[in-house]
């Protein structure tokens, strides 16, 4: 990261929001497909975050931390946005957990159906829990943020954070047990290695959905 | 709740919980942004860097901002009148009961506007073929705290496949100015989230048979009255689908047998224009879903939810959602509109 970046940024350098572009880009898309589940919204929002960003740029607490939070709080908004509006109109996946999706990636080579077999199981856990222990999760374990800058991205206090990621772990413990004990009732699967990869990746989706919260 | 929390135990905690987290629940696998968005979408930064750096009073800002008035402005305006004017029907043939109920008004109403929807004229749609709508529309951004901020309104155009078969590509989209696929994950059959024509003709015509049913397929969000997701689930099958009429009379005459809907003398959708409105005012949740219909035509113009009460920072009259329905028909092609070739 170039030093003075968040200056520049805070400054409205031209510059500097290319190279704020050149750094996050990725970083936002990503964490905002994981939050809506669709890579077409994910663009969109990542487009938008840099928008947001240089309309806002006034308000960035001045100081020479990195940038990360600041963008990823502002893609959270963002896609909490997206969801609400297509999730009602278009039912996307965010909402509720989508129909077994085994038949219909026949056109898909056998690679591509696991991981996206993968991806649709780790989606339906992510569904399960609610949305801010949702998001504190995308920005603390899967991009990387700590307690405090996942607090300074959303604008809550750090103790918030610290309870919602707590009550994702006592609910992703809770169906992991769920899973050893439908284990112990039948033999493992063939696709052994990827549930060692994934805890959640090989389960039939009906397990979830028989327990509504 | 304290602040605090850099010490070394609780980093060391901090650090162990995370570890658990992402075994239990590991991360998708990372993409890199394609590079035709990639380029698309840091040129449009740098254009409007550059937009805001040459122009002191662009001439799209002042589009904008008169755009944004109504948005603001109507709904403090639609809920005074909302108060003050829970007025007798006297046009429909009732009998000018001086003391009727709100309920009862509402009723009247919806049962003019399914007579009006029974006798339009739509043509069965094939399943090759797409309904496209055209819409005027604006979504708030939702804050922690409970305030938001109501976007820009702006220019949406969806097309909607009509294959009643699972499908991952379920339409297009135009907004902002590009086209964008809208695809779903696993797939999607036709169904309450993807109502075709002929999902939507399959339908009981009877409108308790149909409000049951409408109750078994709907879930509420958290912490909504399941009342409300049910009229909200009707509001979003006659929003931007294309159906049978005697299905979209049935729509109307559900809607009426739901607790606590009202009618609205003055109502105005997303595009300024004025209306009838038919309301319902969610309890637990403290918001408004309203739908505006033509006063002559009785023809459906668009939906608008709002507060209802203030909440954390949330304000009494903040407008969540608006959208205004411009243009309504069927295509036979991705970009392609009612009345005009493919583009």
């Amino acid at each position: 990261m170039t030093d003075g970046l968040r200056a520049r940024v805070r400054a409205g350098d031209r510059e500097a929001f290319a190279e704020l572009y050149e750094s996050y880009a990725r970083t936002v898309y990503n964490h905002a497909f994981r939050l809506t589940g669709d890579w077409s919204v994910a663009e969109e929002v990542m487009g938008d975050t840099f928008l947001d960003a240089w309309r806002t740029r006034e308000q960035l607490e001045p100081g020479d931390g990195t940038l990360k939070p600041w963008l990823l709080g502002v893609a959270t908004n963002k896609a909490r946005n997206a969801n609400r509006g297509i999730g009602r109109r278009l039912a996307f996946l965010a909402r509720r957990p989508p129909p077994a999706p085994v038949a219909d990636f026949a056109d898909e080579t056998a690679g591509r159906i696991d991981d996206a077999r993968r991806l649709a199981a780790v989606r339906t856990v992510f569904g399960r829990l609610r949305r801010g222990e949702q998001e504190v999760l995308a920005l603390c374990v899967w991009s990387g943020l700590d307690y405090a800058q996942a607090a300074e991205a959303m604008g809550i206090p750090v103790g918030t954070v610290r309870s919602r990621l707590s009550r994702a772990r006592t609910r992703l413990r809770k169906l992991a047990d769920q899973r050893l004990a439908e284990e112990k009732k039948e033999p493992p699967h063939r696709r052994g290695e990827v549930q060692r990869e994934a805890a959640f990746a090989a389960l039939p989706f009906q397990e979830f959905q028989e327990d509504p919260r | 709740m304290n602040a605090a929390g850099s010490g070394p135990v609780r980093a060391e905690h901090e650090e162990a919980e995370r570890e658990e987290l992402a075994r239990l629940l590991p991360a998708p696998a990372e993409r890199d942004v394609p590079s035709a968005p990639y380029l698309h979408h840091k040129d449009r930064l740098m254009q409007h860097i550059d937009d805001d750096q040459n122009r002191t009073s662009a001439p799209a800002r002042k589009v904008r901002r008169r755009l944004l008035r109504p948005a603001l402005l109507m709904p403090a305006a639609a809920l005074a009148l909302a108060g003050a004017l829970v007025v007798t029907f006297t046009g429909g043939g009732t009998s000018g009961d001086t003391t009727a109920r709100p309920r009862e008004t509402a009723t009247v109403l919806l049962d003019r506007i399914a007579g009006t929807a029974a006798k339009s004229d739509v043509k069965p749609v094939r399943q090759d073929q797409f309904v496209y709508v055209k819409s005027l529309t604006a979504g708030a951004e939702m804050k922690e705290d409970g305030s938001s901020r109501l976007e820009p309104l702006h220019e949406r155009e969806i097309w909607k496949s009509q294959q009643v078969k699972r499908i991952t590509k379920t339409g297009e989209m135009r907004e902002g100015g590009g086209y964008a696929p809208v695809h779903e994950l696993g797939g999607s059959p036709a169904g309450i989230d993807r109502p075709t024509y002929q999902w939507l003709a399959s339908l009981p015509t009877d409108p308790d048979a149909l409000l049951e049913e409408l109750y078994r397929m709907t879930e509420p969000d958290d912490g909504q009255e399941k009342a409300q997701a049910v009229f909200d689930q009707i509001g979003y099958l006659l929003g931007e689908s294309v159906m049978p009429p005697e299905n979209a009379a049935a729509l109307y005459k559900a809607a009426a047998k739901i607790p606590g809907v009202t009618r609205h003398e003055d109502a105005v959708d997303a595009a300024g224009r004025h209306g009838v409105g038919i309301a319902r005012v969610d309890k637990r949740a403290w918001t408004a879903t309203e739908w505006v219909f033509d006063r002559d035509s009785l023809a459906y113009l668009g939906v608008r939810s709002y507060r209802t009460k203030d909440v954390g920072a949330g304000r009494k009259g903040d407008v969540l959602e608006e959208t205004a329905v411009l243009k309504r028909g069927i295509v036979d092609a991705y970009r392609e509109r009612p009345g005009s070739a493919a583009k």
